[in-house]
């Protein structure tokens, strides 16, 4: 079987299962399969017979940085990832993950571990990560990761001049943000949407609310009913930055949000507005 | 240098009136000939009306699901012709000192001198817009290597305020986009040339004059996958390697296959450098330049 055909059939199983567990049930096997038969190199090999044969264009849905992405789908994501420089946060991606160190210069593997947060969209400063130590990573060693409470972080030996390479896959998206840890505390810092496109909403919103026109309104007013609690308030912010009336009795009705934040800014804003008053 | 205009006029445009102009009398090849469009590109930012509906569209086919905007995520497609295509671009103000301050000036290309392999016009449309800094070098003197040094000369800082024009050259003009004070808006009229298949983009350390980067344009992307093959590769990779050093029409791409069969068979890397000529030779010696800079973010 070729690497899609085998992805192919683990999606289909995936999409089949509504076991929370359905990753770690299919995907290690899959993995290994794909390991032992080299089918990540073949589909490297299918990316440059395509430049060789039909002068196929290399665009950043292959590569945009130091990876390069094999498969992309909301159940699995494969890529071949370039460790070079250690990154300056540890990111917790609500991602499980296997991963493996197929070629280039040694790595070391870190895991941190934490506490399964209460909710991905409420960040918990308290929680404090674990550190492990470091360990060799050697070539064909899978490290699983569960996406809920760990990070591996992945490091080349020191004065390494060539990136160390490993072969990843993640399963879909358990939550819809990702935690950045300080190194030094441990602790988080910040929280960020990993669906780019719902993200890019909000530039939109940004400057329909610098532009202010009434007639952007209506287009902002399903986006108050959103699931994601970023969209709901970013589009009661735009609303209130073209229309305060309208705004105020946006921000009223978020009083009872379901998410914690969105209640708690919604109430300072109508104090503030109450005092302003 | 980067050409600039700054034309008084009340004239509007619509937006298919200036496709049919541009479709008609441009060729977005050609620097004169796109200058000569300037106006026309001028009256189409005094239309207040499609912009606005552009990003009312984006917003209703995304509540929909009609469609996601798989461009940039500052950017949307206002039209789209076989030869040519307009953009909006939203340029946000950076909080300074913000956790992802640095990420988000790599997401908007702020801070980062790169050149182009098109050329292409811009109009600012609304808010202050962003300053950037021009420089000027030669595409055609440089080989593409790590530190190569650029020979760039700094021409001045310009600010793209609504109505001003400026016209940026393939291989030509370098520019600095810094984050704006307030949220702004320019329209882009990029040509589709195969040029951008074959002449690489560029990130610059102008302080010390060197090409530093790739900029995640097709080239830099092809011969960043042509690097990857080194630590990666199999005997199957080899002979495709092979191939594109005898057969594939990009010189870059020639000589990075060279310098990844020498890490992966010396002796099919030594044949492969006897059947090129002395320039793809001369690259294969050199570090060259792969990948996307901006991206290649490390938080640092």
């Amino acid at each position: 079987m070729t690497f899609f055909e085998l992805i192919a059939e683990m999606e289909a199983r995936l999409k089949a299962s509504a076991s929370p567990d359905a990753f770690w049930k299919y995907a290690p096997e899959l993995f290994s399969a794909v390991l032992e038969n080299g089918l990540h190199t073949k589909a490297v090999n299918g990316l440059l017979a395509g430049i060789r044969d039909e002068n196929l264009p290399i665009t950043a849905n292959h590569t945009a940085g130091q990876f390069i992405a094999l498969h992309t789908s909301p159940y699995s994501s494969w890529a071949i990832i370039f460790h070079k420089s250690p990154i300056r946060f540890l990111y917790l991606s609500p991602v499980d993950a296997l991963q493996v160190r197929i070629g280039g210069s040694e790595l070391d593997v870190t895991r941190f571990h934490c506490e399964e947060p209460e909710a991905f969209d409420v960040l918990q400063p308290d929680l404090e990560l674990i550190e492990g130590d470091p360990i060799p990573a050697p070539i064909g060693t899978v490290f699983a990761r569960h996406g809920r409470r760990e990070i591996l972080d992945w490091q080349t030996g020191p004065g390494s001049l060539r990136p160390g390479v490993t072969l990843r896959i993640n399963s879909g998206l358990l939550a819809d943000f990702e935690w950045a840890f300080d190194r030094g505390t441990r602790r988080p810092v910040g929280l960020s949407g990993i669906d780019p496109v719902r993200s890019n909403m909000t530039t939109i919103f940004s400057l329909l609310a610098s532009v202010g026109d009434q007639s952007s309104i209506e287009h902002l007013r399903p986006f108050l009913g959103s699931d994601k609690h970023f969209l709901r308030w970013h589009a009661t912010q735009t609303i209130a930055a073209i229309d305060a009336d309208e705004g105020k009795a946006c921000v009223t009705a978020l009083v009872d949000d379901p998410h914690v934040e969105v209640r708690s800014a919604a109430r300072k804003s109508l104090e503030d507005l109450a005092s302003a008053a | 240098m980067a050409l600039i205009w700054d034309i008084e006029t009340n004239r509007s445009m619509e937006v298919d009136e200036f496709l049919g102009h541009v479709q008609e009398t441009v060729d977005l090849g050609d620097v004169d000939s796109l200058a000569s469009c300037v106006e026309a590109f001028r009256a189409l930012a005094n239309n207040r009306d499609f912009v606005l509906e552009a990003f009312h569209k984006e917003l209703k086919e995304f509540w929909s699901g009609e469609r996601r905007n798989e461009y940039q995520p500052q950017s949307i497609q206002i039209a789209n012709t076989p030869d040519f295509f307009v953009r909006a671009n939203i340029w946000l103000p950076i909080a300074k000192g913000a956790r992802t301050e640095v990420f988000q000036k790599r997401l908007y290309s702020y801070d980062l001198p790169h050149d182009h392999n098109f050329n292409f016009l811009t109009v600012g449309y609304f808010g202050e817009g962003y300053t950037t800094d021009i420089y000027e070098y030669d595409f055609r003197q440089c080989l593409g290597f790590m530190n190569e040094t650029a020979n760039c000369t700094h021409l001045g800082r310009y600010q793209l305020h609504p109505g001003r024009v400026m016209l940026y050259r393939a291989g030509k003009d370098i520019h600095i986009q810094y984050s704006p004070e307030d949220v702004s808006l320019s329209l882009n009229l990029m040509g589709r040339t195969v040029a951008v298949n074959w002449d690489q983009q560029y990130i610059f350390d102008v302080a010390n004059d060197r090409l530093i980067g790739g900029a995640g344009d097709l080239v830099s992307n092809r011969l960043y996958l042509v690097e990857a093959a080194e630590y990666i590769g199999n005997e199957e990779t080899v002979g495709i390697l092979g191939d594109l050093v005898t057969g594939y029409a990009c010189d870059k791409t020639k000589a990075r296959a060279i310098q990844s069969l020498e890490r992966l068979s010396p002796s099919e890397g030594e044949r492969a450098k006897a059947k090129v000529s002395p320039h793809v030779r001369k690259l294969a010696s050199l570090p060259l330049i792969t990948g996307n800079y901006a991206r290649s973010y490390s938080g640092a």
